[in-house]
């Protein structure tokens, strides 16, 4: 009966589904919704004509009071959500009702550097991936939220934890450890999607005897950070998964860890089947501001300087906005989006000229952008049809400290701080770059940093929520403010757009809650 | 990353009861004299600042609040979070923060509280503003302020405004002028306590002028209007003004 049962249930979401994603514009099957990084809904029901009617439809509440940071999953009429601390659910994407819910008691001795947050599932045929704060990767039964498996990835006693929502490709799951803040040595891995068994681990730090390993002094490379805990980007026809990577360890005294701390703060591009490094580009080498490059690739293909190339673009938490051949890692171009002073610039090779006298130090050293960076986790998105790429900038600047840093296992490794210029001072926008070029086509200004990221639609509209509680559209050619609601509270968010009964639907949290939207 | 949360830990840090270290006091002065003695003097005797060469520090009685402040800060005050000290920084810095405040004996103010409560309510005509939430709340201002900075608040209000009292003066496109002092703001809209306490909110968009006058205050400069004895009383009744202790 059950061979049955299984027949006639066919798969759910079939690898497929996700290569082909465009071909369902109404669901949202991914992290970014496409493998491309873009984060761009070819929904056009919503436009710049109409937008001034948008209305929320629906609000979920959450229980908890931590940061609700999730991006929904859209799949035929049910939303996947995760909720803070280690809680998945599915809802009913025309109502907001849930439909399951699967609750993970969190241990009490976790030690998320950042908060108890998650930013969302991925799927693959009937199973529903997430990962958990103290660092298993979980596999769950698409339709009733029951375990199918539960792997330990790392120990969440030494500073290990997952937060970012895990990718699904052929057969395979793929998450990036956190905790560089706790002197973890950094890695990727990928799990067989049916038995949760572990396929291969790359090291964001080498170890001894591997190429790289000489850019770290002595033994520091076993505290040298290179988390991985934002969710890449996947090119089918390469075979390549691109993930960013953050901060060397410790975060703001660098001494101890003396040379370019490979692959902290760089891009990697690993072969998907095996894990084995293709190339890398390191934005930051020898961090000392905690400026992760832990920001979503896009992947995206045009001309450059007269020649079509295929390109992965990265709006990066340092100030600037990089092209690199996403088949080579050659550097193609570099261009600054926001105010910095941690480098004078970057030479032909991409490599920033570094003022060594802008390093941390005992008394402040005053430095653009702050240790939070000109963007952050937060998704940027890239629409094909204005050839823009959209980024939510935090223009602040901070108070660098320097002091000593002990590795004690578990406890944080850190080696200073920051204290950051706020109030008036600090500001933010969604920035418009020609996506070819990085020049700034537009920006709209915000009342003060945000930290929600941005969402471009084939309707011709950007999404953005604000610390302020402000969700609202710009038109995507001129940043052209449309529409607004006031949610009431700290928006930390990424914005999806999805479909149901025909119509286009807009999803943003905002405080505790997830609200949606759509003309009435 | 982003660390609000190692307060936390700071915290929990503290509160661990292992045996405390023997305290470096060289580096615990210029731990102080780097973070702390900018605004609260180099000796703890206050300035923007309150002293801390005193024998209660009403935010911090016990070691655990006192190391919470100096991670978290205080919202609203010009106390910032140093979270950047570290557990080291942080023991230290309370360690000594103790030490300047060990025998110290209240600070003494000259004047007379009574006749300057009196003039704070009549010839100053103070509480025109600050009794109706236009003008910053001053009900423990004596604890958060010394002598000589409440002085020179009185004489020249403009010297330190703090950033959440923003004045502002707005246009509307009809033409109507609207002055007061900024309550709430977003991206799209703000919202602002006119100096007869109304509330009023406008949207951006419906604007022709947002002028905010940052470093500007609203209040009048009391050098010509209080006479040396009656500024030292209206300090002396100000200084005396502890809130709830």
């Amino acid at each position: 009966m059950s061979a049955l049962a299984a027949a006639i249930l066919p798969a759910q979401v079939p690898y497929q589904r996700i290569v082909n994603a465009d071909k369902e514009p109404q669901n949202w099957l991914t992290y970014s919704r496409t493998y491309n990084g873009q984060r761009y809904s070819p929904l056009a029901q919503i436009t710049p004509a109409n937008a001034a009617g948008l209305k929320p439809l629906w609000t979920y509440q959450i229980k908890q009071m931590d940061h609700f940071e999730t991006t929904p999953l859209a799949v035929d009429g049910v939303l996947y959500i995760t909720e803070p601390p280690d809680t998945v659910s599915a809802l009913d994407a025309r109502t907001g009702r849930s439909l399951w819910h699967y609750v993970r008691p969190v241990p009490p001795d976790i030690r998320p550097c950042c908060g108890r947050v998650n930013r969302g599932v991925a799927i693959l045929d009937n199973t529903v991936y997430v990962g958990t704060l103290d660092a298993h990767l979980i596999a769950l039964n698409a339709r009733n939220g029951s375990v199918e498996w539960d792997t330990v990835v790392a120990d969440y006693k030494a500073g290990h934890s997952l937060t970012l929502a895990p990718l699904a490709i052929d057969g395979k799951v793929i998450v990036g450890i956190a905790g560089g803040e706790f002197g973890i040595r950094g890695f990727i891995d990928a799990y067989d999607a049916k038995s949760g068994k572990q396929l291969w681990r790359f090291w964001t730090v080498p170890g001894q005897g591997d190429p790289g390993n000489d850019t770290w002094r002595g033994e520091s490379w076993k505290t040298g950070g290179a988390p991985a805990w934002v969710t890449g980007a996947y090119d089918p026809d390469l075979n390549l998964v691109y993930w960013g990577t953050g901060n060397p360890g410790p975060d703001w005294n660098p001494a101890v860890r003396g040379g370019d701390n490979l692959y902290s703060c760089s891009v990697v591009a690993l072969d998907a089947s095996t894990g084995k490094l293709k190339w890398h580009f390191q934005f930051t080498p020898h961090d000392s501001h905690d400026y992760d490059s832990t920001n979503v690739p896009m992947l995206l293909d045009g001309m450059v300087r007269g020649k079509q190339r295929k390109l992965l673009a990265l709006a990066n938490r340092n100030a600037f906005y990089y092209l690199l051949d996403r088949s080579t890692g050659e550097f193609v171009s570099g261009k600054p989006y926001a105010h910095y002073t941690w480098t004078k610039g970057l030479d032909d090779s991409g490599r920033p000229q570094v003022d060594a006298a802008l390093e941390p130090s005992e008394n402040g050293t005053l430095v653009s952008p702050s240790l939070y960076g000109a963007t952050n986790w937060y998704s940027p998105s890239y629409s094909p049809a204005t050839k823009l790429v959209y980024v939510s900038v935090r223009e602040q600047s901070s108070y660098f400290y320097k002091s000593e840093a002990e590795y004690k296992e578990g406890a944080m490794f850190v080696g200073g701080g920051e204290r950051a210029i706020a109030g008036d001072k600090a500001w933010g926008a969604v920035r418009a770059l020609d996506a070819f070029t990085g020049a700034i086509k537009w920006e709209f200004k915000l009342k003060s940093p945000p930290w929600s990221g941005v969402l471009s639609t084939a309707g011709g509209l950007v999404f953005g929520g604000s610390m302020e509680g402000n969700f609202y559209a710009l038109e995507g050619k001129t940043g052209k403010p449309l529409w607004d609601y006031q949610t009431g509270a700290e928006m930390y968010s990424n914005i999806m757009s999805f479909g149901v009964d025909g119509k286009q639907r807009i999803a943003v949290t905002s405080g505790h809650a997830l609200f949606v939207f759509g003309l009435p | 990353m982003f660390p609000t949360v190692l307060l936390l830990f700071f915290l929990a840090a503290q509160s661990n009861p292992a045996p405390a270290p023997p305290i470096d006091w060289a580096k615990a002065k210029r731990l102080f004299d780097a973070n702390c003695a900018g605004c609260h003097g180099p000796e703890g005797a206050g300035g923007k600042g309150p002293a801390l060469a005193v024998p209660i520090l009403p935010h911090a009685r016990t070691n655990e609040q006192l190391a919470g402040v100096i991670v978290g800060g205080i919202p609203g005050t010009l106390m910032p979070a140093s979270w950047h000290l570290g557990n080291e920084g942080v023991m230290l810095a309370v360690a000594y923060v103790r030490k300047l405040g060990a025998g110290a004996t209240p600070p003494k103010v000259e004047g007379d509280a009574a006749k300057g409560q009196a003039l704070f309510a009549g010839k100053g005509g103070c509480t025109n503003c600050h009794s109706i939430g236009y003008g910053p709340d001053l009900s423990s201002i004596g604890s958060r302020r010394t002598a000589a900075s409440l002085r020179e608040s009185i004489t020249d209000p403009a010297a330190e405004v703090l950033e959440d009292y923003l004045p502002v003066r707005i246009v509307t496109r009809e033409g109507k002028m609207v002055q007061g002092m900024r309550v709430n703001e977003d991206t799209f809209t703000i919202q602002i306590m006119e100096p007869s306490g109304r509330f009023s909110s406008f949207r951006k968009d419906s604007l022709s002028k947002l002028d905010k006058r940052v470093g500007e205050s609203p209040m009048p400069s009391y050098k010509a209007v209080f006479s040396e004895n009656e500024l030292r009383d209206v300090v002396a009744y100000l200084s005396s003004l502890r809130g709830e202790q």
